[in-house]
């Protein structure tokens, strides 16, 4: 599950995609939390939470009760030594340490594809949420009309990338209604262009992610917009 | 590269933070641009290289 060279605490990553470690940043987060219509107060996981870039702008800009939790020990240290007493917690998606319906509402940025285990995943989060409770998604996925292209161990929410019909039928499968579906493939663009600005090329880029000026995986990793797009969902937990 | 000059101010071009459009997107880059005039200078590098290669991204090539 997880990836040994970590790609998303390389200084690399963060410094081309900021604090929220995804296509569309923040802005992609304010547009779920529209979508979503959450209330002041109601309670809010982000599952993946990095270092709490969305924990923090639920809390401080929408009044939610916000909490996160990542696998990643780095991420979460890095998050409260910023922010201390932000709710972050080192937990796995696929068993959280919240009880049954809990939640209001799941948040899952750049996160579901990459845990590798999808239906536990979203098991977790319709047995953590209320009856009702929203969940919103964002997350890579397979074209439909490409093969599966080779994928990288950089990046591991392209292993778990699967086409538009399966990610539907997987959410419908947990218990969820899919209220929305948004193809936001633009913004993986956007992010291409703004690495390579930065760093000169795409595999710069990834030569220095990985920490391997030889890197084999680059070539796949140079095509990922091409064969994958990105999609913003939002869900109802039956 | 040496020091390269305005040919219109006869001042030293200096590197600074340009912003690019292209196909209704704006970018941020490094190029020489005249303190003068404000004329940019881009080297066959990044015209050949960076610049290239997001062309390429956003044709879909």
């Amino acid at each position: 599950m997880l990836c040994e060279r970590k790609p998303y605490e390389s200084p690399e990553m963060l410094g081309a995609l900021g604090d929220a470690v995804r296509p569309g940043g923040l802005d992609l987060t304010r547009r779920a939390l529209e979508h979503c219509a959450f209330t002041a107060g109601q309670r809010v996981l982000d599952i993946g939470c990095g270092s709490g870039a969305t924990v923090g702008l639920m809390m401080h800009k929408y009044d939610l009760d916000a909490s996160g939790i990542d696998l990643s020990e780095t991420a979460i240290a890095s998050g409260l030594r910023r922010s201390p007493g932000l709710p972050l917690q080192v937990a796995d998606g696929r068993n959280l340490p919240f009880g049954d319906g809990d939640m209001d509402g799941v948040i899952m940025e750049c996160t579901l594809t990459a845990t590798g285990d999808t239906d536990s995943t979203l098991s977790e989060a319709f047995r953590v949420l209320k009856r009702g409770g929203r969940l919103a998604v964002s997350d890579m996925y397979l074209r439909a009309t490409t093969e599966k292209p080779p994928s990288s161990v950089l990046l591991p929410c392209l292993e778990g990338a699967v086409d538009r019909e399966k990610t539907v039928r997987d959410l419908e499968h947990a218990g969820f209604r899919l209220r929305l579906w948004e193809d936001q493939s633009d913004l993986l663009k956007e992010l291409a262009t703004r690495i390579i600005m930065k760093y000169g090329s795409l595999s710069a880029f990834w030569s220095k992610a990985c920490g391997d000026s030889e890197c084999r995986d680059t070539p796949s990793l140079n095509g990922a917009y091409r064969n994958y797009g990105y999609y913003l969902a939002i869900a109802q937990r039956l | 590269m040496g020091e390269l000059t305005c040919v219109k101010c006869k001042v030293a071009l200096v590197e600074t933070k340009t912003e690019l459009r292209y196909l209704g997107r704006s970018m941020e880059g490094k190029a020489l641009r005249c303190p003068k005039c404000g004329q940019v200078c881009f080297s066959e590098e990044l015209v050949k290289g960076t610049i290239h290669e997001v062309e390429m991204t956003l044709e879909d090539k």
